[in-house]
């Protein structure tokens, strides 16, 4: 009988993994997808138990979630990224985060979590048909301006005077800040811009009455002090990170994975 | 503006047959000035019963006349209307065919029994059952001048308050006693399953749905107005007395049930009153319910009686159903979203929104806490039920 | 001249391909709903029906010489085109095909059921739009109202004044109104509406309404006894076949129902999350949102919209046994207990679902917003809200007459049908293993 769980979340662009056992998170790990996202994640979970010297019978359940969840073989049952990363905030949130909103920011798209005091999902919105608001949007931009997306977040804070970005669509904004380089603005400020033009996006999506409440970011997006900053300057109020956002998803697969195993 | 033509005409044509029927009773041919008390089974039995009967007899033909010439009065009206014209054969004419009706309800089988039960009690009871029980007195309106009723009716000495305070105690205690208990008890309760009055007037809403007749609908407003009269009647009901005359001289009821046990009465504006009440019967369900000053004063008391009309409130689909059947023109009952008790004052206890409510358990009657008569969708929809090879009945 | 017929040309080979695209979408979703399992015996008349209208596109099925009434809405009442001689057809359209037509047509914001309509009409080719001989459409909103104004360019039309409350005088001023009708329905028909007729047509539908009230009973009695997708076709088949006809079939489904029952056999063993279906009516063959639903592993136990269980279900109640006052149990019927988001105070619309709720054992809402339809939208937060206060999650799809946004609406389902469920005590399931 197996007392470890892993969650896999099989995300856009990377897939996630995470072990976790006693109560708490033991080991993360990403990949990119690839194409054989069979393979990636059969070989993830391998590795995961590898490097913490467990045998496959020691877990106990494999749960998977995110936009490829429904073909990872190795798992033993599949959720919807809502409720993974709903769940995933019980073991990921700080301390003093009580239970609200999360925005999620990932690859493909981006959500808003409502949850009930016992962390239940409420109600949850989403940004659909549309990059506006993703990690996408930030990787274009980033290309454009010749930085990778891990400097982004640093760069942008080092913005003096933000650019003004006004369109959402990637396409346009891609214009916007080509046009933006050409006539010599600072790649901070255009950084700082771009952040500022996903947060409003996004807290156009919350609803009017729940924007009382406490907010926790997660997803790959969250990664990006940039970003963050932007959200809380735009809310002007605290935003909360969690602990390993980029693993959220999957902490909550696992998490659930406990609860069946 | 429409609803005022149609009140005028409708008031000219009662107050011409009212004057009719209040000259019909100078006729030489019955003498009405000897009121005549005496009766008897064999008197009941004799050929001198249709002589007495036949005050009664003008007034059923008075009242047939009058319907049939407001019927005949209103198809010339809507023939002439442009917009009416083309369906006033259809609305007026004499009919093919019957609408699906559901099937009968034994709430309403046993409604019926006992309102003709107690009429016959009312009426000749006294004289086959004796006069055991006299001293008890129910709120009806049947007539107390018939002496031979097995139960006294407490119109009497409502309307005669100086006469009762110069009986002994005891009888007065009766009296009280008696009465309060019934209106505790039953409460209106007594309007829907006992009055003589109000079986006549059921019986003329049952002729003019067996004829296929279109009523009068009143709508909230003239239900609106209904009210002062009702409240006018019945200070005139308790005060008469005191100013010289009594409730009596003109009570529609004089008319009927004395005749019928074979005594002979004054009844200039019984009669006269008798017809209206009775073509307005036909055309408006318990017409005079709506003003009755007896029912007035035992709905005072809605909120202690036994009988209850409940509601639950989630099932009801507010479709009015209960509405358009009440012929009290109890709006709330359908209106109500939060209380489950929706019994009001004017409630009589027919049941007639239970049977037409189409949900399941929307509306129930309870006794004391018991539930009596309950809705349902399958006995509404009883009528079309369909027979035993999946066909619809023709 | 040649060029006339190059236009008559390009013509039939526009209509073809609007038939064979109306005609494909139409057989795959029939195709869908014939694939879930658990559908009761007796479904082969609906499915008939639908394809007959969709597929084969063919007349409805009628006597010869009968005159087809179009109707919208449930504020007309059928009885009275019955009682004309004349068989009522139901026009609300969820016609993919169509509504790309009809957004050419209409205002972008329009809603899709009212393009879809207009598609139909402009392209004239739908068989059950052009066989009517007039089309009665009550004004619920200002869709309606300009759907109405363009259909009158193309066939006889008759608009009725819906009022904004159920008050006394407003069911007198319908009352005038239905009398207006049966004249327009004498004049198109040449038949008399007479006693005899009108109390006939009441049976008829007085027999529909018979058999789905019993339907919809047996449906409490068991969960899980039928699939909400396949109460759906048969509800939305109700408006494509004579009452008479369509209460025959429900009998024989019904029967059927029954025979389960006794066994107590139902379409799954699992503990399906319970939903709710309201707001914009589902037509067929937009039905992708019930599919959807029963696809990811819910089941719609049960709906309050036009097109499904509240269409038929108020019976009109004859209080009056005269001609009028059938004619008032119509209007009474069509007004009062309508929860219709176009009356002001719609109030009635929650306690009705608080009561489907109670009756079915609901453990989640769907509210379906058709993308335009303002009305249905307006009464979102309240119905959220109140619901919120039983503890029943409520959750909005906006959707309009395309696919485009199934994968959108697959991964809401599928999250609100995983929130109920976890709502419910997690299966134990190990899973023993060997290697990856």
């Amino acid at each position: 009988m197996g007392k470890y769980y892993i969650g896999l979340d099989g995300g856009s662009t990377y897939l996630k993994a995470a072990l976790i056992g006693k109560g708490k998170v033991i080991d993360t790990m990403v990949r990119s997808t690839g194409i054989d996202n069979n393979g990636t994640a059969r070989k993830i979970a391998a590795e995961l138990c590898s490097r913490n010297s467990l045998s496959p019978s020691d877990i106990g359940y494999i749960m998977a979630t995110g936009y490829s969840r429904k073909i990872l073989e190795v798992a033993d049952d599949d959720i919807s990224e809502i409720t993974a990363h709903a769940y995933g905030v019980r073991m990921t949130a700080p301390k003093e985060y009580r239970p609200g909103m999360i925005i999620d920011i990932g690859g493909q798209d981006s959500k808003i979590i409502y949850l009930d005091q016992s962390y239940g999902v409420k109600n949850f919105s989403m940004n659909d048909k549309c990059a506006a608001g993703t990690g996408k949007f930030m990787e274009v931009i980033a290309q454009i301006l010749e930085t990778t997306i891990d400097n982004v977040g640093p760069l942008s804070l080092k913005a003096t005077n933000p650019c003004d970005i006004n369109s959402t669509c990637v396409v346009f904004a891609q214009s916007e800040v080509i046009s933006l380089v050409a006539r010599k603005y600072d790649r901070c400020d255009i950084l700082a811009g771009m952040h500022q033009s996903m947060a409003k996006r996004i807290i156009k999506m919350m609803k009017k009455t729940e924007k009382g409440v406490d907010i926790l970011m997660t997803g790959g997006g969250a990664l990006n002090t940039g970003l963050h900053h932007a959200f809380e300057e735009e809310l002007m109020r605290d935003v909360y990170v969690a602990q390993y956002p980029q693993f959220n998803g999957a902490i909550g697969a696992a998490l659930i994975a406990s609860e069946r195993g | 503006m429409k609803y005022l033509k149609k009140i005028v005409i409708a008031s000219v044509i009662f107050i011409a047959v009212g004057a009719i029927a209040y000259f019909a009773y100078l006729f030489p041919f019955y003498e009405p000035e000897t009121s005549d008390f005496s009766t008897s089974i064999e008197k009941l039995l004799s050929a001198d019963y249709l002589t007495a009967l036949i005050p009664l007899f003008i007034i059923i033909g008075l009242t047939a006349a009058g319907i049939v010439l407001v019927i005949v009065l209103r198809k010339a009206l809507a023939k002439a209307d442009k917009k009416q014209s083309r369906f006033a054969d259809a609305r007026t004419g004499r009919h093919r065919g019957n609408v699906p009706k559901q099937k009968p309800v034994w709430f309403m089988i046993l409604r019926w029994t006992i309102m003709i039960v107690f009429a016959f009690i009312a009426i000749w009871g006294g004289l086959i059952f004796g006069m055991g029980i006299s001293a008890l007195s129910v709120p009806v309106l049947s007539c107390p001048w018939n002496t031979e009723e097995m139960t006294s009716s407490s119109c009497y000495y409502l309307s005669h308050l100086n006469e009762l305070f110069e009986l002994p105690w005891q009888s007065i205690l009766i009296f009280f006693a008696s009465t309060i208990g019934f209106i505790l008890l039953l409460g209106r309760a007594i309007c829907g399953f006992l009055c003589p009055v109000g079986l006549m007037q059921d019986i003329m809403d049952k002729n003019r749905q067996k004829t296929k007749t279109e009523g009068i609908k009143l709508n909230e407003k003239m239900y609106g107005a209904v009210t002062p009269a009702r409240w006018a009647l019945v200070l005139v009901f308790i005060g008469l007395c005191f100013a010289g005359g009594n409730f009596c001289n003109f009570c529609p009821a004089v008319a009927v049930s004395p005749v019928l046990a074979g005594m002979s009465t004054s009844l200039y504006i019984s009669g006269f009153l008798m017809v209206l009440i009775l073509m307005a019967g036909f055309f408006k369900r318990r017409a005079f319910c709506m003003v009755c000053p007896l029912g007035t004063i035992m709905g005072f008391f809605h909120k202690i009686s036994l009988f209850r009309i409940k509601k639950d409130t989630q099932s009801c689909t507010e479709c009015g159903a209960c509405y358009e059947a009440c012929p009290m023109g109890i709006k709330m009952i359908y209106t109500e979203r939060e209380k489950v008790n929706v019994t009001s004052a004017n409630c009589i206890m027919c049941g007639e929104c239970i049977r037409c409510c189409p949900e399941d358990k929307a509306l129930s009657m309870t006794c004391a806490g018991i539930k009596l008569y309950t809705s349902s969708r399958k006995k509404i929809m009883s009528g079309y039920e369909p027979d035993k090879t999946g066909r619809y009945a023709k | 001249m040649t060029e006339s017929i190059k236009h008559e040309n390009l013509k039939q080979r526009q209509d073809k391909r609007f038939i064979n695209k109306e005609t494909q979408t139409a057989a795959k979703y029939l195709r869908r709903m014939k694939e879930l399992s658990g559908a009761p015996e007796g479904m082969e008349p609906f499915y008939d029906t639908l394809e007959r209208i969709y597929v084969d596109m063919e007349y409805i099925e009628k006597k010869p010489g009968q005159k087809t009434i179009g109707t919208y809405c449930v504020m007309t009442p059928p009885e009275l085109i019955y009682a004309s001689g004349a068989v009522p057809v139901k026009l609300c359209s969820g016609n993919y095909t169509a509504f790309s037509v009809g957004e050419n047509i209409a205002p972008r914001d329009a809603c899709p059921l009212v393009k879809a309509v207009a598609g139909f009409k402009q392209t004239g080719l739908m068989p059950i739009y052009e066989d009517c001989s007039i089309m009665v459409i009550p004004i619920t909103c200002d869709c309606k109202k300009k759907i109405a104004g363009m259909l009158s360019d193309s066939c006889d039309i008759m608009t009725m004044h819906i009022p904004a409350s159920r008050n006394d005088d407003d069911i007198d001023e319908y009352i005038r109104q239905l009398y207006d009708l049966m004249e327009r329905l004498e004049n198109v028909t040449g038949n008399r509406i007479t006693y005899e007729s009108l109390s006939n047509g009441f049976r008829k539908v007085g027999y529909a309404q018979y058999e789905l009230s019993e339907f919809i009973r047996l449906k409490k009695q068991l969960p899980y006894l039928i699939r909400g997708s396949h109460a759906m076709a048969i509800l939305n088949s109700s408006s494509y076949m004579p009452a008479d006809v369509w209460g025959r079939a429900l009998h024989r489904v019904n029967a059927a129902l029954k025979k389960r029952i006794a066994e107590k056999k139902t379409v799954t063993s699992k503990k399906l999350p319970r939903i709710l279906l309201t707001g914009s009516p589902i037509v067929f063959p937009n039905i992708k949102i019930p599919l959807l639903i029963e696809e990811m592993g819910g089941i719609v136990a049960g709906d309050e919209t036009c097109m499904g269980e509240r269409g038929l279900w108020d019976p009109a109640v004859i209080t009056n046994d005269s001609f009028d006052g059938m004619i008032r149990a119509l209007a009474n019927r069509a007004l009062r207990p309508c929860p219709c988001p176009t009356f002001a105070d719609n109030s009635q619309r929650i306690y009705r679902l608080k009561q489907l709720i109670k009756e079915n054992q609901i453990q989640g809402v769907i509210y379906h917003v058709l993308r335009g339809c303002l009305v249905y939208d307006h009464e979102y937060k309240r119905i959220e809200e109140e619901l919120g206060k039983l503890g029943i999650p409520v959750i909005r799809l906006e959707s309009d007459y395309n696919e485009e946004d199934i994968e959108q609406l697959r991964i809401r389902i599928e999250a609100f049908i995983e929130l109920i469920k976890l709502k419910q005590a997690p299966e134990k399931a190990v899973a023993v293993r060997r290697s990856f």
